[in-house]
Order: structure tokens, then C-alpha cells, then sequence
């Protein structure tokens, strides 16, 4: 059974999930649990079906079969621009920012309600401009936190791997989460800054009340700060428990530590 | 061997503006749809020439009633040539039955184009991407030129409708002055297409169009509806396209099915890769560039062929096309005039916060 805190509320539900690429199964029969304020690692071999696992919850994909539910509504087979509004965002594991925009423009496109998005709006700019100025400050301070605004007007192109996570993040949080889905956050990232994204997770977590479900292999890292590990293996849920559990659970070992 | 006497410059500066402003349009159409929301329009010969259609249908079956007249079928072996009088009278004396022809024209024409982009870009791409819908506009295109070709009850089947005069005939004698005033019209509405869409593509909405282009599943794992956000934009495209039609057909006094194949669409795309995707100054560049260059290769299979020479000309003209294509994709694949990268100005907000 999942971890059950009956002082918080379920977040998110996975029931009997299921995903097949011709022939392939790529996710087999997966159930779990996030509660709300946790921050939950999802580790595993690669190939095991950790990403898919992902795109299924965000509406990338379709499941085959099964039930996704998100603070108690099923989104099953919500698109993922809905599933994005309900405040359940993702990242990718391969960099995703719009290269050829700038860092100020990436980080202002998530926000919701936008009255400049509609074309019936946008070319009269007395019904955006106060709008937009307001969302190039919050834009601005978002940027700052990740230590990038003073890159705000370069192309996306022009960052680092490290500065694109960043970017990647702090453009997530400008569609204001519930939860944020992270594949691999701190991959191809030096150190130092590996330890900063997760220390400003923690942080997130504790100051915003975000909820997160964490792609990572660096488990060093993720272990620090996750309260719940779930282990995939073939598509299917292998282990879970606390970090501590599941670095004595032999079974992980064998699949993922090979030892 | 050419000989440059007989042209007369005057005429030849009127007409010339006249049709650069009118590609200009049809530019100015694909580079929203495609330089900035990356949305591959096949389609420009159907949307153009929804225009054209449009305006021959006011003009044969709606002027004569704003004029007070019975509309005869002009289509009628017995009654064409007294239609075709009919509208030509109206056309050269009544100017109210005239402009109000014109305006409806207008706004028919881009609400049933814009309503066809729209409707055709939503089926489709709920099924399949983007090339999909390209293909599904291409083949249309074509299909609906070939109907209205052999459906007589639209512009007469293959005689199509001639007798389309320009507006301004009906307030002035002078000629020239008529057609002066109707390249003035031409480029008037052409600065306003222009500048409407700069606005567009300046504004949040124009970021959105270009995050659609770049990454479409990221753009929809952020919140953004991405199949109604591009049929929106087919909408916009095609009703501007529509206009370019309707003036196309003023502007040649004809509406014709044979005016809109396949590779009116190949030049507003060549315009628009030669003058820069995404930058709208880019695509007036370009549409003056091959307006220019179809026009000296029209001139010369002309004259060419008044003096003997036993050349189809025109082939020449598709042969540049074709390089002028392969060189700017190669070599300079963002166009003479590339893309600014900031949208909005929300960075000149930031800007002025980073100097103080
Ligand atoms: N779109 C797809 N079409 C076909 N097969 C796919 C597709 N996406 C993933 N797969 C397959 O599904 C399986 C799971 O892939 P997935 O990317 O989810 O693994 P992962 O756990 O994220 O691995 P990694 O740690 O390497 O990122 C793999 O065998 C992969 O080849
Ligand atoms: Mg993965």
C-alpha cells in the first residue's frame, strides 16, 4: 500500500496504469500515491518507464489503461493543456525551452489567463500593456531567484545545460503548480548547482507548498530531501518506502545499484 | 533585343505598386500562418481565390440589385452580354452601388475564407500535424478550383466573369486617375494588413504563435490549446488572403479559375522564405522583389516572342524561383530580413529596470 497520512490530502492517484507502445509495455499496471506537500522520488533503471510514467500523468500520452486522478478529479484522458491549468505541471528530461525566444519571453508564456494571448486583444495594446508590464516583474523577480535575470533578454540557445534546468523550473513555477513533475533535474548539472536546484525544491516545498514527483538518478541528492521513493523496474512499480528502506531493500539493489 | 520603347513608365509604376501591394497581402498572410506560427499553408491559391470568387459574385448577382436593377444571369448564353453591359454601366456611373459592392465583397470574402481556414485547419489537425493540413490545403485548393470550374452557378464555370471594374471608374473619367486611386487603395489597405499584423506578432499573442511553432507539446504542456490556437491563427491568415483575392480580381477586371494555381502559391511562398519567416518587413521585401521579377520575365517572354524567338519564357521565371528557393534555404535559411527575437515590451520594461 502506499504511504497513507491521514492528516494530509492525496494529491495524486495512479490506478493500474498502463501504457503500450506497439507491442512494447512501456508502463505495466502502475498504482501509487502522492500526498499533498511531499516531495516523492521516482527512481529506476533506465528504460524502466519512469518518463513515459510522467507524460502519461501530464496528458503527453494516453494511457492504454487505468486511472489518473488529480486532488480527487479523474484527468485521465484530460489534454495536457487542461491538466496544466488544473495546476499539475511538468518538466522534460531533455532540455525544452523555446530556444529561439528569450528568457523573458520563456518565463512569461506559462501564465495563465493572459487577456494579450487572445487575437482579439493583441494588437490593441491599451488592453494588455498594464497586464504584461505586471507579468514582466513577476517574470523578472522569477528570474532573479534562479539567478538568470540578468540573461533576461538573451535566446534561450545561449544558456548553459545547468542554466537551462533552471530556466526549465523557473518557467514551470510561472504557471503557478499545485505539483510539478521533474524528470531528472539535475542531469549534465555541475555539483554545486545540482545542489542548488534541490536545495530551492526543499525550499519551494516548504515556503510555496508545492507538491513534486522527482525523476533522478543522482540519488544522493534526491535522497536528501524526498519524504517517499517508488522504484520502476519493466514498467512496473518494483519497490517504495522511505529512502532509507529502499536503500536496504535487496531487490533494488540487484535491478538498480547492481550489487 | 527587348525593346523598352513602347512601355509607357507612368502605367507601368501604377501597376506594378498596384500588384505589390496586393502580394504584399498574400505575403503578409503566409508569413503569419507559417514564419510565425509555423502552420505550412499550401492553401494560398484556395484563399485567394475564395476572394476572387466572392467578388465576381457581388459583382454579377448583388450590383445589379444595389443599383436598382433586375440581375440578369450572367452566365446565359442570351443574357451574358446585356449583364455584362449592365455591370460595366454600374460600375462606371452609380458609385455608391459600386463601393458598397466593394465593402460587402470585402468582408464576404474574408468571413467565408476565413471560416474554410479555420473549419479545414480544426478537422485536420485534431487528426494528424501540421504537414498533414498542408497537404489536405494544397489538394483543396485544387479540387475546389476544378468544382467552381465546371459548376456554372458561381462565376460561370470556365468563362469565369469579366466585367469587374474598378471602383474608382465610377467617380472619375480620367483613367488614369481611376487606377491611381485604386493603387492607393490597394496600398492603404496592404499598410494596413502590414500593420495590424506587426501588432499582432509585438503582442503576447504573437509569443504564443512562435512557442506553438517552436515546440508544440511543450507549448501544450504549458496550458496552451494548440489546435485551436493554429486554427484560430488559419483564420486570421485566410480572411487576410481574402482581401489580396478580392483586389486581385479588381485589379484584373476578371475572375477566372485560372488565375489560382498551384503556383500563385509556390510565388507568395518564395516571397516569403526570400524576405525573412517571421518578420513582416521581410515579407514586403520579398513580395517586391519577385512582383519585380515576374514582370521582367513576363515583359521579356513577351517581347520575345513578338520578335520570333520560339521560347516559352515563362519557364524562366519558375527556373529563378527554384534557385532563388534552394539558395536561400541553404544559405541563409531565416531570409534577407530574419525574425526579432523579443516579442513585446515587457523587455524594455526590464531593460529600463536594469539601467536605473
Ligand atoms: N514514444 C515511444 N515509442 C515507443 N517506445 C517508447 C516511447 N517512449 C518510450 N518508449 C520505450 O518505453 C520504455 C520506457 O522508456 P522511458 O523513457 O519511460 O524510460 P525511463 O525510465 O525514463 O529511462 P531513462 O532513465 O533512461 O530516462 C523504453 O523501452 C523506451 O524505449
Ligand atoms: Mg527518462
Amino acid at each position: 500500500m502506499p504511504l497513507q497520512n491521514v492528516w494530509l490530502d492525496t494529491m495524486l492517484e495512479l490506478k493500474d496504469v498502463r501504457k503500450d507502445f506497439d507491442g512494447l509495455r512501456a508502463v505495466d499496471g502502475v498504482s501509487f500515491g502522492v500526498d499533498e506537500g511531499q516531495i516523492v522520488g521516482l527512481i529506476g533503471p533506465n528504460g524502466s518507464g519512469k518518463s513515459t510514467l510522467l507524460s502519461l500523468i501530464a496528458g503527453t500520452i494516453e494511457p492504454t489503461g487505468g486511472q489518473i486522478f488529480f486532488a480527487g478529479e479523474d484527468i485521465t484522458h484530460l489534454p495536457a493543456n487542461e491538466i496544466f491549468q488544473r495546476g499539475l505541471v511538468r518538466g522534460f528530461q531533455d532540455p525544452s525551452l523555446f530556444f529561439q525566444m528569450t528568457l523573458l519571453d520563456n518565463t512569461l508564456l506559462p501564465i495563465k489567463n493572459q487577456r494579450g494571448e487572445q487575437a482579439r486583444y493583441a494588437p490593441w495594446r491599451r488592453f494588455w500593456q498594464q497586464e504584461e508590464h505586471d507579468h514582466s516583474q513577476k517574470a523578472g523577480n522569477m528570474l532573479e531567484q534562479v539567478g538568470l535575470r540578468e540573461h533576461f533578454d538573451k535566446s534561450a540557445s545561449d544558456l548553459s545545460g545547468g542554466q537551462m534546468k533552471l530556466l526549465e523550473i523557473a518557467r514551470s513555477l510561472m504557471g503557478d503548480p499545485r505539483m510539478l513533475l521533474l524528470d531528472e533535474p539535475a542531469a549534465g548539472v555541475a555539483p554545486k548547482l545540482a545542489h542548488e536546484i534541490f536545495a530551492y525544491i526543499a525550499m519551494l516545498r516548504r515556503d510555496a507548498g508545492v507538491t513534486f514527483l522527482i525523476v533522478e538518478h543522482r540519488l544522493e541528492l534526491l535522497f536528501n530531501i524526498v519524504d517517499y521513493v517508488y522504484v520502476m523496474h519493466n514498467g512496473k512499480r518494483l519497490a517504495h518506502g522511505t529512502p532509507d528502506e529502499i536503500i536496504d531493500n535487496d531487490e533494488v539493489r540487484e535491478v538498480y545499484f547492481g550489487d | 533585343m527587348i525593346d523598352l520603347s513602347n512601355i509607357d513608365f507612368v502605367a507601368t509604376t501604377i501597376a506594378l505598386l498596384t500588384i505589390f501591394g496586393i502580394w504584399s497581402i498574400m505575403a503578409i498572410s503566409l508569413n503569419l500562418e507559417y514564419g510565425v506560427a509555423g502552420i505550412p499553408n499550401f492553401g494560398q491559391a484556395l484563399f485567394v481565390s475564395l476572394g476572387a470568387y466572392t467578388t465576381g459574385v457581388m459583382y454579377s448577382r448583388v450590383m445589379p440589385l444595389l443599383a436598382g436593377h433586375d440581375a440578369l444571369d450572367p452566365c446565359d448564353a442570351d443574357t451574358l452580354a446585356s449583364a455584362l453591359q449592365l455591370r460595366s454601366d454600374i460600375a462606371q456611373s452609380m458609385p455608391v452601388a459600386t463601393f458598397v459592392t466593394v465593402a460587402i465583397a470585402l468582408v464576404v470574402a474574408m468571413f467565408i475564407s476565413g471560416l474554410v481556414g479555420y473549419v479545414m485547419s480544426l478537422i485536420t489537425l485534431r487528426l494528424k500535424e501540421e504537414w498533414f493540413l498542408a497537404l489536405v490545403l494544397l489538394v483543396g485548393g485544387e479540387i475546389i478550383r476544378i468544382l467552381v470550374r465546371g459548376y456554372k452557378p458561381i462565376i460561370c464555370a470556365n468563362s469565369g466573369i469579366a466585367g469587374i471594374a474598378q471602383p474608382f471608374r465610377s467617380i472619375t473619367d480620367d483613367t488614369q486617375l481611376g487606377t491611381i486611386l485604386f493603387m492607393v487603395m490597394v496600398l492603404v489597405l496592404a499598410l494596413i494588413v502590414y500593420w495590424y499584423s506587426e501588432r499582432l506578432i509585438r503582442s503576447p499573442y504573437g509569443r504564443l504563435l512562435k512557442a506553438v511553432r517552436e515546440n508544440d507539446a511543450v507549448a501544450q504542456s504549458l496550458g496552451k490549446d494548440v489546435v485551436r490556437i493554429r486554427a484560430r491563427v488559419m483564420f486570421i491568415g485566410s480572411a487576410i488572403a481574402a482581401v489580396a483575392g478580392v483586389l486581385f480580381a479588381l485589379n484584373l477586371g476578371l475572375v477566372s479559375t485560372n488565375d489560382f494555381v498551384v503556383t500563385l502559391t509556390l510565388d507568395v511562398w518564395v516571397m516569403v522564405v526570400l524576405g525573412g519567416l517571421g518578420n513582416m518587413r521581410g515579407a514586403l521585401l520579398g513580395a517586391a522583389v519577385i512582383t519585380l521579377l515576374r514582370r521582367v520575365t513576363q515583359v521579356a517572354a513577351i517581347q520575345l516572342n513578338q520578335s520570333g524567338v520560339d521560347l516559352e519564357f515563362n519557364f524562366v521565371r519558375f527556373i529563378l524561383l527554384g534557385i532563388i528557393l534552394l539558395i536561400m534555404l541553404r544559405y541563409r535559411p531565416q531570409g534577407l530580413l530574419p525574425e526579432s527575437r523579443r516579442t513585446t515590451v515587457a523587455h524594455d520594461a526590464l531593460l529600463t529596470d536594469a539601467n536605473k
